[in-house]
């Protein structure tokens, strides 16, 4: 396989990886969580070969436009678990401030 | 004895609370799919036991507990109300697009491409009647499509100030229904219990129909009411009391193109503008694309507006160009006159009232230049397809600038189409995130958040590594 053919087919695997996390990602359950990671983690591991075979200067046609997909695909997945971050973390402190309210209902 | 009285009147006591709580789970399945409501559960309470002082203990129901998560139902307000800013951008700015062919192979690109094309031949042929007669009908077919872009465009507008007139009727709906189910919570209030289940669910389905529409925040009162007010802090319901918005579409007092399409504003109950007030929501996706991305084209009272600029900037320079030049080489011949005419009583009508000199004929041409040259003019507006050394607008030749209007509105549409694609995913999540915590209690939330904040922040940073290795990449590749 030429270093040009070898980037693309990286990049394709790490697509790939990226629209299986986007597709198990789900924030209700410990289990989706695990499944997108573990699909994130495949795709770094394609973007660093990815960044190697790039790095023999190959110029590709397409290569930089597959490129830019897989950087959009990246930012709405950012998007949706900064999205749960921020949710939960305002839950946190909601709960935190509703504490006094809970105890006495327990009490 | 008494015992069996005390046993008989718990058992008795007990069984009524399962009926009302049995009740409460068959209003809950009546309503699974009633907008707004919140499943409802009866909260026992055990009764003190002492039988030398006649309390025969067993349980007794004290009122509904509601399983709404008001935070999480806040967030999916808030997540609403970012999509109606997209879903209205995105409708909006795909309307203006469809004036503009991406292609360039119809419309004014491609009626400006011809009659450049035209000057050219007529350069070749400066006496020709035939090549002077084809420049005025391309000429003519110009200012034919700059004239319809500008009133189709205007027709946009006007059909968008509609829409926020609307948009403002529509809140101003909700917040009366919402004053309405303020008055009628209050009425019906207990201290200490839940508010009643119905009224709360409208409450809070019409909370969501406005999230949809304007970006607010509200606060809860102790008795179940609302108090709503937009996020820059005008009221819009404060207990029974409605303080209605209105839309006004006017050209600002002093402005230096007074007959300019009009900035729309929205004003709060004592008319002051409260326009910038309104971020978010279907509201203010349609101010936004009206009063940023249809008055950067059609100009407002500020500004020319980039179509205007293109018709006024060509005229003048194709006007300059023949008016400084002469009909024929003769001696004593006449000079040329203008091809394009346009109302210059306001820098925002250019574009709509551009038009072909109907004074002018093929006799009226000047081909020759102030230097005698035969086809000397004609060459200099030749020249305009691909050079700005006899004239363009705002350093680009026309064809270039009128792409770039192009370009802006189809780069509006598709960032208002990928973020609303986006935003749609974050409110499906939102939604169930919002459902997730509303099935669990406290508790299990408090144990849960832990464990899935750990996960989310994992994963965040995975998506860091991923976004850095993939823009080092891009960076690399030619």
């Amino acid at each position: 396989m030429t270093a040009g053919a070898g980037l693309l087919a990286h990049i394709a695997q790490a697509e790939g990886h990226v629209r299986n996390a986007r597709r198990s990602w789900d924030p209700t359950k410990s289990e989706g969580c695990e499944q997108c990671a573990e699909h994130l983690r495949k795709a770094v591991e394609f973007m660093l070969f990815a960044r190697q075979a790039a790095a023999g200067g190959t110029a590709l046609p397409g290569a930089k436009a597959q490129l830019t997909r897989l950087h959009h695909e990246v930012e709405v997945l950012s998007r949706l678990v900064d999205s749960a971050i921020a949710f939960s973390r305002g839950l946190a402190l909601r709960l935190i401030s509703e504490e006094p309210v809970h105890a006495e209902l327990k009490g | 004895m008494s015992n069996v009285f005390a046993t008989l009147s718990t058992a008795g006591q007990s069984l009524g609370v399962f009926q009302d709580a049995l009740t409460t789970v068959q209003n809950n399945i009546s309503n699974s799919n009633t907008p707004g409501y919140a499943s409802q559960s009866v909260n026992f309470v055990t009764q003190p036991l002492d039988l030398l002082s006649g309390l025969v203990g067993g349980v007794a129901a004290k009122g509904l507990h509601s399983a709404r998560d008001e935070y999480a139902e806040e967030e999916v307000r808030r997540q609403l109300s970012t999509l109606g800013i997209y879903e209205s951008q995105a409708s909006a700015t795909s309307t203006i697009a469809s004036n503009f062919d991406p292609s360039g192979n119809t419309g004014v690109p491609a009626a400006l491409n011809q009659l450049l094309n035209s000057f050219s031949a007529w350069s070749l042929d400066p006496n020709s009647d035939s090549t002077k007669q084809q420049v005025l009908g391309d000429a003519s077919s110009l200012a034919t499509t700059v004239h319809q872009l500008a009133a189709s465009l205007t027709n946009n507008d006007q059909d968008l100030q509609g829409q926020i007139a609307g948009a403002v009727q529509q809140v101003n709906q909700l917040t009366s229904q919402i004053q309405q189910l303020n008055l009628a919570i209050g009425q019906t209030a207990s201290p200490g219990q839940a508010p009643d289940p119905g009224l709360d669910a409208q409450l809070h389905s019409d909370l969501q129909q406005l999230s949809e529409l304007v970006d607010f925040s509200q606060v809860f009162q102790p008795n179940g009411t609302v108090t709503v007010v937009l996020s820059g802090g005008s009221p819009l319901v404060v207990g029974d009391q409605q303080f209605a918005l209105s839309a006004n579409a006017a050209v600002p007092a002093g402005s230096a193109n007074p007959g300019a399409p009009p900035t729309m504003s929205v004003l709060d109950s004592n008319g002051n503008n409260i326009t910038s007030q309104i971020t978010g929501g279907k509201l203010g996706g349609l101010l936004d694309v009206h009063n940023r991305v249809m008055a950067s084209i059609l100009g407002d009272g500020s500004q020319a507006g980039s179509l205007n600029l293109f018709a006024k900037s060509l005229a003048d320079t194709v006007n300059g160009i023949l008016q400084s030049g002469t009909v024929s080489v003769n001696a004593g011949a006449a000079n040329g006159q203008a091809l394009f005419t346009y109302d210059n009583t306001d820098a925002t009508h250019a574009a709509a009232s551009f038009a072909i000199n109907s004074n002018l004929t093929t006799a009226g041409l000047a081909p020759v230049d102030s230097s005698g040259n035969a086809n000397g003019n004609a060459l200099k507006l030749a020249s305009l397809a691909n050079s700005i050394t006899n004239g363009g607008v705002g350093g680009q030749t026309f064809a270039a600038y009128f792409g770039q209007i192009a370009q802006f509105v189809g780069n509006q549409n598709s960032t208002a189409t990928t973020n609303q694609n986006t935003q749609q995913q974050i409110v499906t999540q939102a939604e169930s995130l919002r459902d997730h915590a509303s099935a669990v209690s406290l508790d299990a939330q408090a144990i849960q958040l832990q464990q899935f904040q750990k996960s989310y922040e994992a994963t965040a940073k995975l998506i860091t590594v991923l976004n850095s290795v993939t823009e080092t990449t891009i960076n690399m590749v030619q």
